[in-house]
């Protein structure tokens, strides 16, 4: 199934583009898409995961043509 | 007290938003460079009650960019922007709490506010604060928090954006000041941007 995925902050991620569909086995969750876009453990901690503009725990199952965002904070106040 | 009168520190103010923001209860979390600008900006707009939380006292190091001053230098941040948010309005309600935030007193803290500003250095409290936002408690408030205010220049990559129903990020979303710095300048665009987005919530607010 498809999704549409984006990300905001200092995440690179490799061979990913951002704002763009991406294909997910159906039952995946957000710890799932983590395993599968390689995010590092140590930007995992820090990451805000939004589902269709409301913030979910790493458990949510994603669903087809959820709009998925990544938001890692930087630094500096 | 120099013949204070709110309707005077508010005059020049928008007049559709002024009686909302007598009202309005807003929280800011660290007061360092980017809370104790927003909360001067908030004050000189009117908000009627401010709730502070920081854990530190103030350093030398905080000058280049934090609304403090020498003789501020060993105070608790909290009592040191209240004096100086009461210098520009005696009339404001002060709640001030010298504690870090924690997932046991966030709640309790920013109990009575509308909106919350993040306003930390450190990325874990600033994502420990988002968490929060994603518990139902927070679904009724908004949040305004900022990433990437480091650095000098590059003015306009500065922006607000929306981040999610109830909450919304202000800065450029990259430079970090871990190989940038921060410094005045960049830390009070973002600053007044979320001071701005502040307002604009609490107009839409009923």
């Amino acid at each position: 199934m498809k999704i549409f995925f984006e990300y905001l902050g200092l995440l690179h991620i490799e061979g990913v583009k951002n704002k763009t569909f991406l294909d997910v086995d159906a039952g995946t969750t957000i710890a799932g898409l983590f395993g599968q876009l390689k995010i590092r453990r140590e930007h995992q901690k820090f990451i805000s995961v939004f589902i269709n503009d409301i913030e979910k725990p790493r458990t949510t199952i994603l669903n087809e043509n959820d709009r998925v965002k990544f938001f890692l904070p930087t630094g500096g106040g | 007290m120099k013949n204070f009168s709110y309707e005077k520190l508010t005059e020049r103010n928008s007049p559709k938003i002024k009686q909302k923001l007598s009202e309005a209860v807003v929280g800011i979390a660290g007061c360092g460079g980017l809370g104790s600008n927003v909360a001067f900006a908030l004050a000189r707009s009117g908000v009627g009650k401010l709730v502070l939380v920081d854990f530190d006292v103030v350093d030398i190091t905080n000058l280049n960019r934090q609304q403090f001053f020498l003789s501020d230098v060993g105070m608790k941040k909290v009592d040191a922007l209240s004096e100086k948010l009461l210098q520009i309005n005696p009339q404001i309600k002060i709640e001030k709490y010298q504690s870090k935030l924690t997932d046991n007193n966030v709640q309790t803290i920013f109990a009575d506010v509308q909106v919350v500003v993040e306003a930390f250095d450190k990325v874990s409290e600033k994502a420990s604060l988002l968490k929060a936002f994603g518990k139902s408690f927070f679904k009724a408030k908004f949040l305004v928090t900022a990433s990437g205010v480091a650095g000098f220049g590059k003015s306009n990559s500065i922006q607000t954006k929306k981040l999610a129903q109830n909450i919304f990020v202000c800065g450029d979303n990259k430079t970090d000041f871990l190989s940038e710095g921060v410094m005045a300048p960049r830390v009070m665009i973002a600053a007044g941007h979320q001071a701005n987005k502040v307002l604009e919530l609490l107009e839409q607010l009923n």
